[in-house]
């Protein structure tokens, strides 16, 4: 049963992400990445990741995908009406089949490197129900990886300077 | 005893979401009763004993009025966006305890439909998805009015969803669990609720409350004097509804988890061994009177300006959150906890 | 659930290289973030496949949901730096598309 779901879960979040590419206007990448993170967060569910099921829903689908609907939004109201279309003329027939193939390949090769390194795999018969406890992952996090932990902070303060100035507008100096 | 039999949990989750449902519904009416005794009328009283029935009536109204899709509208985003916004709030009241365990003969049931360890992430996780249907509602309805309410109202639930977290964060470190049911448990004498060692925590939870539900006085969304009637503009018939009972879910919800954070939940005061029939009045209280203060609050205060508002949660909010959080965290590491 | 770790392994590659797809054949700035929003969540279904493949009911591996968190962390910061230049790019050009900062002098 749980298996059944897991594949259909994979199915919705390639689908997902074939929407992301293929969908006439930004809004409808948006719904369809959307699509793909909440399948995405179902797997982790069933995988055995619980924490990072509810960190997946809440940081990509409440906060980064909001992000980004909110400056299309804000695109849209920038140019002539609500329904400014912001998406891209299609590429020559040429560079897409390069890109495609770019893609099937670098997808290929992720295929082969699994199918033939024999992994490293240390749990025998079957994969725990719950994976990431809270308290071990705050253990990790704090105690062997707060170097990284801290060099995040600084890189989330830099960010949103760095967002401040870029979006800030200018109306005293010269230009805009 | 413990036996999660099928029919146990189809019980729970019909009544649990029966509850919800006509709370929602039952807060249409008590906003129109409400407000009526505010101003010294009498409200809706033709429908049943008391105006009861008005619900069920204004319920029958929306099924029937004729549906509108304004032109040049998404069809389909048009039509998703209401139930992308009521889903979620309903989705929610499933982690939270509306009362202890209840011992049936042989089984134990405790109250909650699911009891999930890392409940207060789930609720934020969903709570904060009903933002969704407020922007696609905007963004579909092709109408400035209704992409300016709905802008207007992601801004504001995302600047408050913060101080909301951030405010929640204070209380889950204070208990140590991310468990609402053990969080409700940890409360059970008068003296052990948060709101004691929380003050702070409490009254920007429950202010924050007003401005996550776009609720007066922070209901710039639906600001009628400027924007008619904001994201929902276009919306007619049972799709309208939809959006009103998703915000009256949500402020369901959320008084439900302000009584549970930082009342004890199904505690009552002075009798800790109360039966569970007693605890779920006690929830049922204290829920209650965080939604009559939404009604309150509404025929109280004058509606703020939106720039105020950003002010107020970025540069008040915020830094106060934050700052509690960070006391917090102090008295845990070095207090005597 | 019985699934092998592999195919976790499987779909974290499927997706990645639709994420490189998108991101080669889109000339929309924003969808073009979207897509390596997608890449990076790939990355984040390795990392927890392998923290699955290697932890046993005795003894958790929990460095693959850590390192999600740092992922996670990374691309919300790369989804507001990247979004704010969109805006920027559109103050100046009127347009989102990639090829309309094609110039030096701007």
């Amino acid at each position: 049963m749980s298996e059944l779901l897991f594949y259909a879960m994979a199915v919705i979040a390639l689908l997902g992400g074939l929407g992301v590419i293929f969908s006439k206007s930004p809004m409808g990448s948006v719904l369809s990445l959307l699509g793909s993170f909440f399948a995405l967060a179902v797997i982790y569910l069933l995988a055995g990741f619980h924490f990072m099921a509810a960190v997946q829903i809440l940081v990509y689908a409440g906060a980064i995908m909001v992000l980004f609907l909110f400056v299309i939004m804000l695109l849209n109201l920038g140019g002539m009406g609500t329904r400014f279309e912001l998406s891209a003329a299609p590429l020559t027939r040429a560079r897409s089949q390069i890109a495609a193939a770019v893609a099937a390949g670098v997808g290929l090769a992720g295929l082969i490197a699994v199918q033939r390194a024999s992994l490293p795999r240390i749990a025998q018969g079957g994969a725990p129900e719950r994976i990431d406890d809270i308290n071990q992952i705050a253990i990790a996090l704090f105690g062997r990886y707060s170097l990284p932990f801290q060099a995040v902070s600084v890189l989330l303060l830099t960010t949103m300077v760095a967002v401040l100035v870029l979006a800030k507008r200018r109306t005293r100096e010269s230009g805009q | 005893m413990e036996v999660p039999l099928p029919l146990i949990w189809l019980v729970k989750i019909v009544v649990i979401f029966g509850g919800l449902v006509s709370t929602a519904a039952l807060m249409s009416l008590a906003e129109r009763k409400v407000s009526a005794w505010m101003q010294y009328r009498i409200g809706p009283n033709r429908v049943g004993p008391f105006g009861l029935l008005q619900p069920l009536a204004d319920g029958v109204k929306f099924i029937f009025k004729e549906e509108l899709i304004p032109a040049g509208a998404n069809k389909f985003m048009f039509r998703l966006a209401p139930a992308l916004s009521a889903a979620p709030a309903m989705l929610t009241m499933a982690v939270i305890p509306i009362g202890g365990t209840v011992v049936l003969g042989e089984y134990s049931i405790p109250l909650s439909i699911a009891d999930v360890d890392i409940g207060v992430l789930f609720l934020l996780a969903f709570s904060g998805l009903s933002i969704y249907g407020v922007i696609l509602g905007g963004w579909a309805s092709n109408s400035k009015y209704s992409l300016l309410g709905g802008l207007r109202a992601s801004a504001q639930m995302i600047s408050y969803e913060l101080t909301l977290i951030l405010t929640i964060l204070a209380v889950v470190a204070l208990e140590g669990t991310l468990n609402l049911r053990t969080i409700s448990e940890n409360q059970q004498h008068v003296g052990e609720w948060n709101i004691w060692t929380q003050p702070l925590a409490f009254v920007l939870f429950t202010i924050t409350m007003f401005a996550e539900t776009n609720r007066h006085p922070f209901d710039f969304a639906e600001c009628e004097p400027e924007l008619v009637g904001g994201f929902h503009t276009e919306y007619s018939a049972m799709r309208f509804a939809l959006y009103f009972l998703g915000e009256y879910c949500a402020m369901t919800v959320l008084s439900c988890l302000n009584a549970t954070l930082f009342l004890g939940g199904p505690s009552v005061p002075f009798w800790p061994e109360a039966p569970w029939f007693v605890g779920i009045a006690a929830f049922c209280l204290k829920a209650g009177f965080f939604l009559f203060l939404f009604l309150w609050v509404r025929w109280s205060l004058p509606r703020m300006r939106f720039d105020q508002l950003m002010r107020l949660g970025w540069k008040v909010f915020l830094p106060l959150a934050l700052a509690n959080l960070l006391i917090t965290g102090g008295f845990i590491a070095f207090g005597a906890h | 659930m019985n699934v092998p770790s592999e195919h976790l392994f499987f779909l974290s590659a499927g997706l990645f290289s639709l994420g490189v797809l998108g991101f080669l054949v889109r000339r929309n700035v924003i969808v073009t973030l979207m897509c390596v929003e997608l890449m990076l969540n790939a990355a984040n279904l390795a990392f927890l496949a392998a923290s699955r493949m290697h932890s046993t009911p005795e003894a958790l591996d929990v460095q693959g949901p850590v390192f999600s968190i740092f992922v996670i962390t990374v691309a919300a910061a790369e989804a507001a730096v990247g979004l704010a230049l969109v805006i920027a790019l559109y103050r100046l050009k009127q347009s989102v598309e990639s090829d309309s900062a094609s110039e030096m002098k701007g």
